[in-house]
């Protein structure tokens, strides 16, 4: 982590801690700060764990509604951000359990994706991803991350997808760095095999 | 170092692929090499991931989902952990529990054993014997400790308990319901 990106996350958590504040006391403006804040990187951890959009705004609201009742037990040790990871890691998981289902049905690939620079970029410099169309990919990546198990998943969304540090994720799943790092070696190999053929 | 170890290391990011141990296998091993260039090859994919965003009315309608269930309780409270029962609950159920045990004690040792005087004929403690000579009407006989009541519930209370008594001297009270 750079050195200027330390007073960010401090300022950030200041701010977080002021919102949490107000909000216990009452202020539902101070909550919905906290849901415009927070509401966009859930969306992507739990999006990329269930691949299902419908499902993960119902996750999601379940994710702020239980964080909006145990504010009052927030004591700041972790950040507000690794706490509401945290709830979402555990309210997603449940879910996925509880539904159960046979075949998981995913979306439709996001087509505006194609048309974003980062991607023109990426298919122009790399050959396995210039020969397949992006939904094709797409498709690839969420059937691929669907046959590793929660726990694993998690690990992989949360550092390759999400940029999380290996520490920052321990935090939020309350185990050892030791288990993340094995987690996203297991995790890494078996997508490997997975996605053969885009990474031979 | 083994070809595992190294690539554990490697992924986990424990060891610098710049490091000269870790130069020296990879030079020497193409399966490692090969892993890694995989490897390396699935995170770039992953990284697309990482272009899919919401869609721009996501917050609004996150926002709008959130306000209304918070607005109707039975709602919210789907997501809510079961509450403890508060202390003053939890000290009457405990009352409760344990004036149910005293009665229940109360009536296996005063029970008259098979040969005892007494014995075969039905025997309620606090009513007189007389009382159960005589035919009784089709009823059903509840014993219950002492509860607060719902005002206008439709039971018979035996005559002559008090409430004193059941308290000070643990004495079932026996309710007919008349079918």
């Amino acid at each position: 982590m750079s050195a200027e990106a330390k007073p960010d996350r401090k300022a950030e958590a200041a701010v977080d801690a002021a919102l949490v504040r107000r909000a216990c006391r009452g202020d539902s403006r101070a909550f919905d700060e906290i849901v415009r804040r927070h509401h966009a990187r859930l969306y992507g951890l739990i999006y990329h764990m269930t691949s299902h959009r419908e499902d993960t705004e119902d996750i999601l609201q379940a994710v702020f509604l239980r964080a909006y009742r145990s504010l009052p037990r927030f004591r700041g040790k972790s950040s507000l951000s690794t706490w509401l990871h945290r709830i979402a890691v555990n309210t997603t998981i449940n879910f996925i359990h509880r539904r159960k289902r046979a075949a998981m049905s995913l979306n439709d690939p996001d087509a505006a994706i194609e048309r974003s620079e980062e991607y023109q970029e990426l298919a122009a410099r790399d050959s396995p991803f210039r020969d397949a169309t992006i939904s094709e990919l797409q498709r690839k990546l969420n059937a691929a991350l669907q046959t590793l198990s929660e726990k694993h998943r998690t690990v992989v969304v949360l550092h390759d997808i999400q940029g999380v540090p290996h520490e920052e994720i321990a935090r939020m799943l309350k185990c050892s760095v030791g288990t993340v790092r094995s987690r996203l070696f297991y995790a890494r190999r078996l997508l490997q095999g997975e996605l053969a053929e885009y990474a031979p | 170092m083994n070809c595992v170890r190294l690539r554990r290391r490697l992924v986990g990011e424990t060891a610098n692929p710049g490091d000269p141990e870790v130069r020296r296998h990879l030079e020497g091993c193409a399966e490692c090499r090969a892993y890694l260039a995989r490897d390396a090859a699935v995170v770039r994919l992953l990284a697309l991931k990482r272009l899919e965003r919401p869609d721009p009315m996501l917050e609004a309608r996150v926002l709008a989902r959130i306000r209304s269930a918070l607005s109707a309780p039975s709602a919210a409270s789907a997501y809510q952990a079961p509450a403890a029962p508060a202390p003053a609950m939890a000290w009457r159920y405990a009352l409760a529990a344990v004036l149910l045990l005293l009665l229940g004690l109360d009536q296996t040792l005063l029970r008259p054993r098979r040969g005892e005087p007494g014995a075969g004929a039905p025997v309620v403690a606090g009513v007189p014997e007389r009382a159960l000579e005589t035919p009784q009407p089709t009823s059903f006989v509840v014993e219950m400790p002492l509860l607060p009541m719902r005002a206008g519930a439709p039971v018979l209370v035996q005559p002559g308990i008090s409430t004193t008594d059941t308290v000070h001297k643990p004495q079932p009270i026996v309710i007919h319901f008349e079918p």
